[in-house]
């Protein structure tokens, strides 16, 4: 799969090894540099990032691609969280 | 996902399970259905290790199903595989009461392609009607070279067992008589096989028939191979007249050089000198000046050398043992090959004016020994 933050980093030269997130309309969620599925459901999707959580809720969720190291999320997106 | 396989799982731990699987294979369209269900899917060269670390995972698949057009593919070529299958399955039952091959073993002289289409010709493919017994019978009838036969129905091959007579060669062989090549005469035969058309002594032409190929059986007449071993007197025969006063043309001595150079044979420059002889003859020299075909440049030479008659007076006797040595070569030129030189021998014709040698070699030669059917010709 096409990895737009590796693309830039390659670019770029700047040393990335934290999270990104991109929300797109409230209708997708693309994640790059998670941990790990926390929790899974139609209104909660949570995963784990580096020194931290992020919580999605929304109506209608699901995964649309998990990789190792991202994931993107569809649906209605209410809400996007940090802990 | 466009070709992939969808999986339905039931079991607990689910994310971790699914992080687990994400590491190894992308996952595409996770959705959870319940707490313990989910359905999700993957790449179709992955179905296989997904599904085998999903049961090492203790899930259980409740529903595997391809999706895309490969698997739709898939699913019309097994369609089409099975319904080859029954057809051929079909056909096969169709045809099994035919014979679709002849087997023919043990054939020497026979033609495999005549026996199996006498069978065809004669006999019904169905092996339920086909009587063996009867084509045994009517093979025996057909062939004289059968002295046994048996058949055999295996499966949809009829298998003839062929044995042959033992013949002699010569039957099976074309018949042509020995034909003389050359004009000579008979000294001795040795008849191997046929019957002889000429006897010893006997003048022969080209084209003669020395040998015919058959021979008379108590007024039955056989057909053999022609074989005789014949040795024969040819004679080649070659004659020079010689003339006691004869004309000569001579070189004087005198000759002119003319030069030319050639362009694609067409004269570019010459060098012309007077010539005025009445008598002459030439010799032309050409040779190329350039060793390419881009500018072909020749320089052609003409010497042209006078000549003058002179009378030549020469007796007969004088000029003899010259005479009979070109006669002699002229007649072996004429004998080619020659094996044995039995004889030679000449004549001398005298006229008032001049006078004609003739000169003949009489070779002798064996013809009628034959190795090979069907080339029965004297050699």
């Amino acid at each position: 799969m096409f990895n737009f933050f590796g693309e830039v980093k390659k670019h770029t030269g700047v040393k990335v090894d934290e999270f990104h997130i991109i929300n797109i309309s409230n209708k997708l969620l693309y994640v790059e540099g998670h941990k790990g599925l926390v929790i899974l459901s139609s209104e909660l999707v949570a995963f784990k990032v580096k020194n931290g959580r992020i919580e999605v809720e929304g109506r209608g969720l699901y995964l649309k691609e998990l990789t190792e190291n991202t994931l993107k999320i569809s649906g209605d997106i209410k809400r996007v969280e940090s802990f | 996902m466009k070709n992939g396989v969808q999986f339905k799982i039931k079991g607990l731990n689910q994310e971790k399970n699914l992080n687990i699987l994400a590491k190894k294979f992308p996952i595409y369209d996770i959705v959870r259905v319940s707490k313990n269900c989910a359905v999700f899917k993957v790449n179709i060269i992955h179905a296989k290790k997904v599904r085998k670390a999903l049961i090492d995972l203790n899930y259980e698949i409740i529903e595997e199903k391809k999706l895309g057009a490969i698997s739709m593919l898939l699913r019309v070529v097994n369609v089409y595989i099975i319904s080859a299958l029954v057809i051929s399955s079909i056909l096969i039952f169709a045809q099994s009461p035919y014979i679709w091959q002849y087997e023919i073993l043990g054939e020497e002289n026979l033609s495999k392609t005549e026996v199996v289409s006498f069978i065809k010709e004669n006999f019904t493919r169905n092996k339920y009607k086909l009587n063996t017994k009867s084509v045994e019978g009517a093979l025996y009838d057909e062939y004289e070279e059968i002295s046994f036969v048996s058949c055999v129905i295996r499966g949809q091959t009829l298998i003839v067992n062929i044995k042959e007579k033992l013949l002699p060669e010569e039957i099976y062989g074309e018949f042509e008589p020995i034909i003389s090549e050359y004009d000579g005469k008979i000294t001795e035969i040795n008849l191997v096989s046929g019957t002889m058309a000429v006897k010893t002594g006997d003048y022969i032409k080209v084209g003669d028939v020395l040998v015919y190929p058959y021979y008379n059986d108590a007024g039955t007449i056989k057909k053999v191979m022609a074989n005789a071993e014949i040795t024969m007197e040819i004679y080649h025969t070659s004659s020079i007249t010689h003339f006691n006063d004869r004309v000569e043309l001579v070189r004087t001595g005198r000759s002119v050089l003319n030069t030319e150079i050639l362009l694609f044979n067409l004269p570019i420059y010459s060098n012309l000198s007077e010539m005025n002889y009445e008598l002459y003859e030439t010799e032309t020299n050409e040779q190329n000046l350039v060793n390419n075909n881009i500018l072909p440049l020749k320089l052609k030479n003409t010497t042209y050398y006078e000549l003058e008659e002179v009378e030549i007076h020469e007796t007969f006797e004088d000029a003899k043992d010259r005479l009979l040595k070109e006669a002699r070569e002229k007649a072996l030129l004429n004998a080619g090959n020659c094996d044995i030189i039995k004889d030679e021998y000449y004549t001398v014709e005298e006229n008032s004016t001049y006078t004609t040698i003739n000169y003949c070699v009489v070779e002798e030669i064996k013809v009628g020994e034959h190795e090979n059917r069907g080339q029965n010709r004297a050699l």
